[in-house]
C-alpha cells in the first residue's frame, strides 16, 4: 500500500456514508431556492434585502453548522461503524498554496464571466450555455473524485450534473434562473443520492462492539 | 554512494518497519492525522490481538502514541504518528527507493 492510496481509501471511507452529498445538497438546493426567489422578487421588492441577507446567512450556517452537525452525526453513525478517521490539517506549502491561486484566479474568472453575461441583453440565447458550462464543470469535479476515491456512485452523478445542465439550458431561462435552478436540481439529486449511500452504509455496517475491539 | 553501497543499506532498514503488518500501519497513519483502532482494524484486515500487538510494538519504539478515551460510554483507541515515527517512515522510504532504483539501473 503507497501513501496515496492510504489517503484516497481515507476519503472514500469519509464519502461513503453519504453524509457529505446531503450536506452539500441541503446547501445548494437552499442557495438555488433563495437565489430563484430573490430572482422572482425583483430589485424593487421590500424585501429584496431581506432576501439577500437570508441567502448569506444560510450560507454561512451551513458552513458552521454542516461543521457541528457533520461532526456530530459521523461520531453516532460512521464512527461505531466503520471506525474514526481525522485528516491532517490543512498545510500552506509551496504546492497547496500555488493550488489555492489557481483555484482564486479560476473563481474570479468565472465569477466575472457570469457578472458579465448576466448584465448582456439577449438573456435567453445566453442562458443556455451557462447551465451546460456548470453541468460539465460538476461533472469534471466529479470524476476526478470518483477516479480518486472509487466511488461509482459519483460517475453518475457526473453524468446527471452533464443531463440536468443541457435540460435547463435547452429551456433558456436565463442566466440567474438557470444557476438557481441548477443549483436547485443538483442540490435534490445530491440529498436522494445521499440518502440511498447512507440507507445502503446503514443496512451493510453493523454498529461494531467497541468493547470487544478495542485492545 | 555508490550501488553496492546502497544495497548494502538494505541491510540497515528499519526492521521494526519493513515488517508488512506494520508497514501499511504506518502508511495509514502517515497520511492522517488520527485513526482509531476499528478503522485500522478494517483497513489493515488483521485480527484484533494481531493489531493490538503491532500497535504495542510500534508504541514501545515511540513511532506511534495510543490514546484511550471514551466517546460517551464506549471506550475508543485512537492511534496517531509521532514526530519520531514520521521522521523513521521517510527515511525508511528513501533507503528502499534508493534500493529499488539500483536494483532496475
Amino acid at each position: 500500500m503507497n501513501t496515496q492510496s492510504a489517503l484516497n481509501r481515507a476519503y472514500a471511507h469519509w464519502l461513503k456514508d453519504g453524509l457529505f452529498e446531503i450536506g452539500i445538497g441541503v446547501l445548494l438546493t437552499g442557495v438555488g431556492t433563495l437565489r430563484a426567489i430573490i430572482h422572482f422578487a425583483g430589485e424593487k421588492s421590500a424585501a429584496y434585502y431581506w432576501l439577500i441577507a437570508g441567502l448569506l446567512v444560510f450560507m454561512f450556517g451551513c458552513a458552521f453548522g454542516f461543521n457541528w452537525i457533520g461532526k456530530a452525526l459521523k461520531a453516532r453513525i460512521t464512527y461505531p461503524r466503520t471506525g474514526y478517521i481525522a485528516f491532517k490539517p490543512f498545510s500552506f506549502n509551496y504546492k497547496s498554496i500555488l493550488g489555492m491561486i489557481v483555484l482564486l484566479i479560476f473563481a474570479g474568472i468565472l465569477g466575472g464571466m457570469l457578472g458579465m453575461l448576466s448584465t448582456l441583453p439577449n438573456q435567453q440565447k445566453i442562458g443556455v450555455f451557462v447551465p451546460i458550462g456548470q453541468g460539465i464543470v460538476g461533472a469534471l469535479a466529479l470524476t476526478y473524485t470518483a477516479q480518486r476515491v472509487g466511488i461509482k456512485r459519483l460517475y453518475y452523478l457526473a453524468a446527471f450534473s452533464i443531463g440536468v445542465g443541457m435540460v435547463i439550458g435547452a429551456l433558456g431561462v436565463g442566466v440567474v434562473l438557470g444557476i438557481s435552478f441548477f443549483y436547485l436540481c443538483s442540490g435534490l439529486v445530491l440529498m436522494v443520492s445521499g440518502s440511498v449511500a447512507l440507507m445502503q452504509f446503514l443496512r451493510s455496517h453493523e454498529p461494531v462492539d467497541l468493547n470487544s475491539v478495542s485492545q | 554512494m555508490n550501488d553496492s553501497d546502497t544495497l548494502q543499506s538494505m541491510l540497515d532498514v528499519d526492521r521494526l518497519i519493513h515488517e508488512p503488518a506494520r508497514l501499511i500501519i504506518l502508511s495509514i497513519l502517515y497520511v492522517l492525522e488520527s485513526a482509531d483502532f476499528l478503522y485500522l482494524l478494517r483497513e489493515t484486515g488483521l485480527g484484533k490481538g494481531n493489531l493490538s500487538s503491532h500497535l504495542t510494538r510500534l508504541e514501545e519504539a515511540e513511532y506511534i502514541t495510543i490514546d484511550k478515551t471514551y466517546r460517551g460510554k464506549t471506550p475508543v483507541t485512537i492511534c496517531r504518528l509521532t514526530g519520531a515515527g514520521q521522521a523513521a517512515f521517510e527515511t525508511y522510504r528513501e533507503q528502499i527507493k534508493n534500493v529499488v532504483t539500483t536494483m532496475y539501473r
